[in-house]
């Protein structure tokens, strides 16, 4: 018999207690066991087997004998025929075989397949030792504060390769040591886990640059925005200058960017290569500074990166992202390596600052481009102008910076702009990568992009121009790839023609670059180390025509639409 | 028996040339007389150059009556097929070398 529902009107409150019955207990079905069971199987065995066998056998009669004199002429005759072709063949062998040496890489092309790249050395400070010398390792190497390869850069020999480490994802004061490592790769004991020098620098080292004449001379910019420069060649203590931390004109924020660019007064002046050089450094707070290295207690000019704002006078400091200078195509003046001393330059600043642009939300929406007329040396600047600068500036008066930007009205990124290039062959052409994944080319001329690629939905730390192939150019994604670009392919331009994952991790390449007298090498920087790259030679030889054809897509309005109508006026 | 051995020196002398893959020859009835691939492939390769050498040479020689084929050279994606032909009554053959010049040894 089912129990009484509870009734809650008939408890007085003071005895609250209700026993609500299970309502499912009583629903549990009743089992049982039954057993069953089959039949056995029944299993019969039959045997067959043919009455009888039966065996014959056929032979022909052999006829005389000539068969075997047959063979004999035929032998003969094939002897012959095979002498008087053999030459033939022979040639023809040969012929072949240097004839698909030289067309191998145009079949390619015609079949658009890629011959891969090869990682050929992987070089880290942070690795077991490959030597196994010493088994106590020192904590030098292990990563303990977890730097990143912030920068990378190869000497003027093409010989050495440096790699600054530092850290992106500091907040406030940086208490991370940074490192300066370089490999000599033409050494032959060359050790991938120990570096040829290493330079430890209080902060975080944020880039780095080598000479473009001088082969041991490299500079670096901390993370509080001090500039040294190195010589690697001296005994002892390497450092050859170090910027004042304490000058009123000086870069308050992480060195982003360190450029050596020509000076025809400066080469006029000193008569020697290597100080035709000056430096030109960009900061986080969007400062541009021009140094002399062999004098760096102060700067020689300084600009500051301010951005005019639609519909408002004031204009803005919105802080450098990245920077890149014009260069003078090749053959235009032998004698001027990189810049030009008109140069004009074109920097980029990213949405809100560098650090917010970083974790990639500041960034949303704001980055520009920014061709600034005339930042680093201009031949328009008389050169008192410089001296009176600097004077003011160790006389610690306050200085007015002047702002450089000239244009700044090229069509915006969807976020922060973190890789600027300019191309070594044509002027006006730049590319910039950005974080919402799509690489341009711009024309200096043209507000529109000419072309807008995405190889990835990940954020691009930095793009560049191959040295040596006017149509190809690297760009380098977070999610652990380098993406290659060849504007020179028949077909589909605007899908990488070759993709190197550089750690299979999907860890960030933060650096990238070409090595400017090896054409066939490549260098990425990633949280782990850096990879030299062997490029096949189809990315590496120059193609007839290739100048002429960068020419045409400088002046193309969408180089997609230009591709799309010459192929067009191919088929009829 | 001299004869015999001055083929193989000659088949040796080619297949020591880089990438060759093979070496056939091909009597006037399309049979495979001596060859360095196995049995499947040769008999692949005798029926179809033979078939194939023998229409070329009817268009060589149709458009020019005087004219004959004298060498042949087939391009593939992969391999270089090339047949010398003879066409003398008494000793008709073929010779076909297989080639892959991307290969190194």
């Amino acid at each position: 018999m089912a129990p009484v529902p509870p009734d809650f009107e008939d408890t007085a409150p003071g005895d609250a207690r209700v026993d609500v019955g299970s309502t499912w207990r009583g629903q549990i079905v009743n089992s049982n066991t039954v057993g069953t069971e089959t039949h056995p199987l029944k299993v019969g065995e039959v045997s067959t087997q043919t009455g009888s066998k039966e065996t014959n056998g056929t032979q022909t009669d052999q006829e005389g004998g000539t068969a075997s004199s047959n063979t004999k002429v035929q032998t003969a005759a094939l002897a012959s025929f095979v002498k008087s072709v053999e030459g033939m063949v022979q040639s023809e062998l040969t012929k072949a075989m240097e004839e698909a040496e030289v067309l191998e890489p145009f079949t390619r092309a015609a079949d658009d397949e890629q011959e891969p790249a090869t990682c050929i050395y992987y070089l880290s400070p942070f690795q077991p030792d490959d030597t196994a010398a010493d088994l106590n390792a020192t904590s030098s190497q292990l990563n303990k504060h977890r730097l990143v390869v912030t920068c990378v850069s190869w000497s003027c020999t093409g010989q050495t390769i440096g790699a600054a480490f530092g850290r992106y994802d500091v907040e406030g004061w940086c208490t991370y040591p940074g490192a300066l490592c370089t490999w000599n790769l033409g050494r032959e004991t060359m050790s991938t886990s120990r570096p040829d020098h290493r330079i430890d620098t209080d902060t975080c080292l944020m880039s780095c640059a080598f000479h473009p004449a001088h082969p041991a001379l490299v500079a670096g910019g901390t993370f509080n925005g001090e500039l040294y420069v190195w010589d690697l060649s001296l005994e002892g203590d390497p450092q050859r200058g170090r910027s004042d931390v304490l000058l009123d004109v000086r870069h308050m924020e992480p060195i982003i960017n360190i450029t050596w660019q020509y000076s025809l007064t400066d080469a006029a002046r000193y008569g020697t290569k290597d100080k035709s050089y000056r430096l030109v450094t960009l900061g986080a707070d969007g400062k541009v500074l021009t140094w002399m290295w062999h004098k760096l207690e102060a700067p020689i000019f300084g600009y500051q990166l301010l951005f005019p704002q639609p519909g408002i006078d004031r204009r803005f400091v919105w802080g450098g992202a990245c920077m890149a200078f014009q260069r003078e195509p090749r053959g235009a003046s032998a004698g001027q390596h990189g810049g030009s001393a008109a140069g004009s330059g074109a920097a980029s600043a990213n949405g809100k600052d560098a650090k917010g642009g970083k974790d990639g939300k500041g960034g949303k929406g704001g980055a520009k481009d920014v061709g600034s007329g005339g930042s680093g040396v201009a031949a328009g600047e008389a050169a008192g102008t410089f001296l009176e600068f600097s004077r003011a500036v160790a006389a610690g008066e306050r200085i007015e910076l002047r702002t450089p930007v000239r244009e700044a009205g090229y069509q915006t990124h969807a976020g922060a702009v973190f890789g600027l290039d300019c191309s070594p062959f044509q002027r006006e052409l730049f590319l910039s990568s950005s974080t919402d994944g799509s690489v341009r080319l711009y024309s200096s001329l043209k507000m529109q992009p000419l072309l807008s690629l995405e190889p990835t939905s990940s954020y691009l730390f930095a793009v560049h121009w191959s040295p040596f192939r006017p149509m190809v150019f690297a760009a380098a994604a977070a999610d652990g790839c380098v993406y290659v670009y060849d504007l020179m392919r028949r077909h589909e331009v605007i899908r990488p023609v070759l993709t190197l994952d550089t750690n299979g991790m999907r860890k960030p390449v933060y650096a990238l670059a070409f090595n400017p007298r090896k054409p066939d090498m490549l260098a990425t920087g990633d949280p782990t180390g850096i990879q030299i790259w062997r490029l096949p030679s189809s990315l590496t030889a120059v193609r007839r025509g290739e100048e002429a054809a960068l020419r045409k897509v400088a002046m193309a309005e969408d180089v997609i639409e230009m591709r799309r109508e010459e192929r067009e006026r191919g088929h009829h | 028996m001299v004869d015999v051995a001055a083929v193989d020196e000659t088949f040796k002398r080619l297949q020591s040339h880089k990438g060759v893959l093979g070496i056939i020859v091909i009597n006037a009835d399309g049979i495979a007389i001596r060859t360095t691939f196995d049995n499947d492939l040769t008999v692949q390769y005798a029926a179809l150059v033979s078939h194939f050498t023998v229409k070329a040479r009817s268009a060589v020689k149709k458009l020019d009556g005087d004219n004959d084929l004298k060498f042949l050279r087939i391009r593939s994606k992969k391999h270089e097929i090339m047949i010398a032909p003879e066409f003398e009554k008494s000793h008709e053959y073929y010779l076909v070398v297989v080639q892959d010049p991307s290969r190194d040894s």
